[in-house]
């Protein structure tokens, strides 16, 4: 099967191509069945691939010469070991249940087989950026990901803040690709190559501190806009204005993963960057916990989860910041499980709820939506690790290794833990129990979700809870899965120390939840008066620190007076002077030409005929 | 005089008669003419240095012009035809569309 | 090299004098003629005066050629077209600006001179010599040396040409169709 990979890539062009150019004329069932058999398909073949590479350190397979420029030459080579296998075949399973659940969801939209068109052609481009042996190919699939990214954030572009948020995620992520392309020049500047295993090969020999430093820096930039990290993480509640499982599967499960996969993927040169490897895992720390209490407040349900993404990917930065390369990819994994079933489910709600995710407006929803509640209630134990559901596996390794570390870093993923499950049991809590406080007429016609929605939702949930047993500490199946090409370094013998980490993980997971039980279902009102007595934190919180205001007064503000001072005083005077100088210019000369072409035939052979003579008196005097 | 100069300046001849039938007539028809001369003077040119270099190579362009003067024509007549029904006239100096 | 590589004997050179002539003379009457009906005769007498001599310097097949497509074929054509466009009034009315005439003139008459003088001074015909002399062409016959050099060496021409042709009869017909449908308009 490892030999059939890429068609792979092959099963999503298709869907973009048949989709793209007959999907309006082929209905609406055909679009739906080619683009999810595309993925389905391609899932296939990732597990194929997945099972096939077990153990090896990696096949590059060349599908054909890209570039070729004198020296400079870029393969177009795909990489199939064990991180790329786990990886592509997360994209492709979650991808396939999304674009199934996506049949329901988007039934009614007018531009339906555009929908599967950009989601087809983000998974061949996730695919692109996750199977690429090269960085040149890591960045036409990164740069990919962020144009469908931008489509789809912008997909109902006739609602003005649904456009304003895919250009907010597009220019934010363009900040951060500008360290992530300066990053690829400067390898290509230090070892003539872009390819992933030449340049890991000569790493050690070559590079010296200070490069090696600024190369890592420049590539966690990059890292920061996709993976919305501090502080370029502003964009990702925005992108909750597209469809809901588009947030699902761009902004949770896949995409914004890609900077943990870029970072896992190039661990050789963070491994030698002791410096950078600190400020991943404080950038980490930071934004997971900084996201988890913006995510305290929030009262749209979609936004919760956004933070909530943001927070958990913190948490994988923590990890490969500590050098637990493979603990990161194993959060990530069951990460896409269980926030894929949040956003689904809240999907669900909206669904049933005409569009409704104001969270304070809901409630109550568990008699009318019990399918929905119940996997909710699936992903919100599994994000706030509660014992035996997979998060609380992949978090725990996490923040075993960050004990290691530094007690700082564990302490502020202890405490990001305990504020993810207060927060996430806030929305469960006031989202589906207590008394409705919807409208009556949308509480009246509330339905659960049609098959096509719910089931892959099962699936996801059962995923959500399984997902964490094949990392079991001390059997950990993902960390010897990836163990070649990514070593798990030695770790200090612990025993009794992991399993009270263990438990004392437990007991904050459990203690949050018991007090977001007692905050929000047993002294509703608890919560109001705490807002009112801490007002200015709490302002603080729901203003998300202002920091999307500082931005527009330091950066955006200055760059439109600029843009203004360009446009209004500069363009219209100089460069327009000048352009329409030249064309008077051209005009004038024109004119004066233009009495020589009479338009008469006979004047043209004269003059062909002069021509002749010059030419044969030259060959005369010579 | 030798024959190959008496045949090219036989060929020079033709050629100018043709060059200056193009310059001084405004008769589309007769225009044409002139060309098809003019091509035949320069087809008279490639027969004799074809003779005088024993090779077939020269008469093998004038095979080729042959074969483009047949197209010409078919085109260029149908062209001129298509403007008489247009514009009542085959007087080039009448079509000046081209004035800059 | 012999400039006096090709020999004639007198009747030859009696024969090239009054064909050359008699193609000078189809020539001038094609630009002098009044009626472009005359003008096509000329051109006729042309094309036949130019064919005897192409046989007479032993290109026959080219002769032959000659009179099939130029006398036969461009010739009719040129009569075809008359027809339609009304050959029996005078070919232009008006007289030509005068200035134009006498630079157009005299530019023939520049040109004119300048070949002759080059000819005049040319010392030789530069290149190598073949080996397809006049005995030769006698002994095989023109077609076969012709046909096995157009086909063999310089076959991607002759399809070329073919195409060519072929472009040529689809331009016809669409201008004959576009024709037919502004009339019908």
């Amino acid at each position: 099967m490892v030999a059939y990979a890429w068609l792979m890539l092959l099963f999503p062009l298709l869907g973009v191509l048949v989709n793209a150019f007959f999907g309006r004329r082929i209905g609406k069932r055909v679009v739906s069945w080619v683009a999810c058999s595309a993925i389905g398909l391609s899932f296939l073949v990732a597990l194929g691939v997945l099972v096939g590479v077990a153990g090896s350190k990696g096949i590059e397979q060349p599908l054909f010469t890209w570039i070729r420029a004198g020296n400079f030459r870029v393969e177009f080579s795909l990489l199939l070991d064990p991180l790329s296998a786990l990886m592509a075949a997360v994209v492709t399973g979650v991808s396939f249940l999304i674009h199934i659940y996506s049949v329901g969801y988007m039934a009614e939209d007018p531009r339906y087989a555009r929908y599967f068109t950009y989601l087809n052609l983000f998974v061949f481009a996730m695919l692109i950026l996750v199977l690429a042996n090269n960085y040149l190919m890591m960045y036409v699939g990164w740069e990919g990901v962020g144009l469908c990214s931008y489509l789809l954030i912008g997909f109902w572009f006739e609602r003005k803040s649904a456009a304003d948020a895919g250009k907010k995620a597009f220019i934010v992520n363009r900040v951060g690709d500008v360290g992530f392309a300066l990053g690829i020049m400067l390898i290509f500047a230090t070892f003539g190559t872009l390819q992933f295993s030449e340049v890991f090969r000569r790493a050690p020999g070559v590079l010296g501190p200070a490069v090696v430093t600024a190369i890592t820096l420049l590539l966690f930039m990059g890292a920061t806009g996709k993976s919305a990290q501090i502080p370029l993480y502003i964009w990702l509640p925005d992108a909750m204005e597209g469809p809901t499982p588009v947030s699902a599967l761009i902004h949770a499960a896949t995409m914004v993963t890609a900077g943990v996969y870029m970072v896992a993927r190039n661990h050789v040169l963070f491994d030698m960057a002791p410096a950078t490897m600190t400020v991943v895992a404080s950038i980490g720390a930071a934004t997971a916990f900084f996201a988890a209490t913006m995510a305290l407040v929030e009262k749209d349900l979609k936004r919760i989860l956004a933070y909530s993404t943001i927070s958990q990917l913190g948490y994988m930065f923590l990890a490969v910041g500590v050098g637990a390369y493979s603990a990161g990819m194993f959060h990530l994994t069951t990460h896409a499980f269980f926030k894929a079933l949040l956003f689904l489910a809240a999907g669900s709600v909206m669904h049933a709820l005409a569009g409704e995710i104001n969270i304070m407006k809901l409630g109550g929803l568990r008699e009318k939506l019990p399918t929905t509640y119940a996997v909710f209630a699936v992903g919100a134990a599994a994000l706030a690790g509660v014992p035996l559901f997979s998060g609380f596996f992949s978090k725990d390794e996490i923040l075993w290794r960050a004990f290691l570390r530094s007690p700082v870093l564990w302490l502020v993923g202890l405490v990001t833990a305990l504020l993810t499950a207060v927060y996430i049991f806030r929305a469960l809590f006031v989202t589906f129990w207590g008394k409705t406080r919807a409208e009556k007429k949308l509480w009246e016609h509330a339905h659960e979700a049609p098959a096509v929605m719910s089931v892959p939702m099962l699936i996801l949930a059962v995923l959500a809870v399984v997902g964490g047993y094949i990392g079991l500490p001390r059997l950990s199946l993902v960390e010897g899965y990836l163990e070649p090409v990514l070593p798990a370094g030695h770790i200090a013998e612990a025993g009794a120390l992991e399993w009270v980490l263990l438990a004392v993980s437990a007991v904050v997971a459990l203690g949050g939840i018991a007090l977001a039980y007692y905050l929000y279902v047993v002294r509703p009102e608890a919560p109001a008066r705490l807002s009112r007595q801490y007002a200015p934190l709490y302002t603080l919180l729901s203003r998300k620190y202002y920091v999307d205001e500082f931005y527009m007064a330091v950066v955006v503000e200055p760059l439109r007076r600029v843009g203004r001072f360009i446009a209004e005083l500069f363009d219209p005077q100089v460069v327009d002077g000048a352009v329409n100088g030249l064309a008077r210019l051209a005009g004038v000369c024109g004119e004066g030409l233009g009495t020589l072409q009479t338009g008469r035939v006979r004047s043209y052979a004269l003059s062909i005929l002069v021509g002749v003579v010059i030419i044969l008196g030259y060959f005369l005097l010579r | 005089m030798d024959a190959i100069r008496y045949l090219l300046i036989l060929s020079a001849v033709l050629f100018t008669i043709g060059a200056a039938g193009v310059l001084l007539r405004r008769n589309a028809l007769v225009i044409f003419m002139c060309i098809e001369i003019m091509l035949n003077a320069v087809n008279l040119t490639f027969i004799a240095l074809s003779r005088q270099l024993q090779s077939l190579d020269g008469q093998i362009f004038v095979f080729m012009v042959m074969a483009v003067a047949a197209a010409e024509v078919a085109i260029g007549l149908g062209i001129i035809v298509s403007i008489f029904r247009h514009r009542a006239t085959t007087d080039v100096d009448d079509v000046s569309l081209l004035k800059g | 090299m012999g400039i006096s590589h090709m020999t004639a004997t007198p009747l030859e050179t009696v024969l090239f004098i009054i064909f050359g002539a008699v193609a000078i003379a189809g020539a001038l009457s094609v630009i002098l003629a009044r009626q472009v009906v005359y003008s096509a005769l000329g051109m006729l007498v042309n094309f036949v005066a130019l064919a005897a001599m192409y046989i007479m310097l032993s290109a026959e097949f080219l002769g032959i050629a000659q009179l099939i497509v130029y006398a036969g074929a461009i010739v009719v054509l040129f009569l075809f077209a008359l027809m339609l466009v009304g050959g029996r009034r005078p070919a232009e009315q008006g007289r030509l600006s005068p200035g134009f005439a006498a630079a157009g003139g005299a530019l023939a008459v520049i040109f004119l001179a300048e070949i002759a003088y080059l000819v005049a001074r040319m010392t030789g015909v530069a290149g190598a010599r073949g080996t397809v002399t006049p005995e030769a062409i006698a002994q095989t016959g023109h077609i076969q040396l012709l046909g096995a050099t157009l086909l063999l060496d310089y076959i991607l021409p002759f399809e070329l040409a073919s195409v060519l042709l072929l472009v040529g009869i689809v331009g016809a017909v669409a201008l004959a169709r576009a024709r037919r449908r502004s009339q019908e308009e």
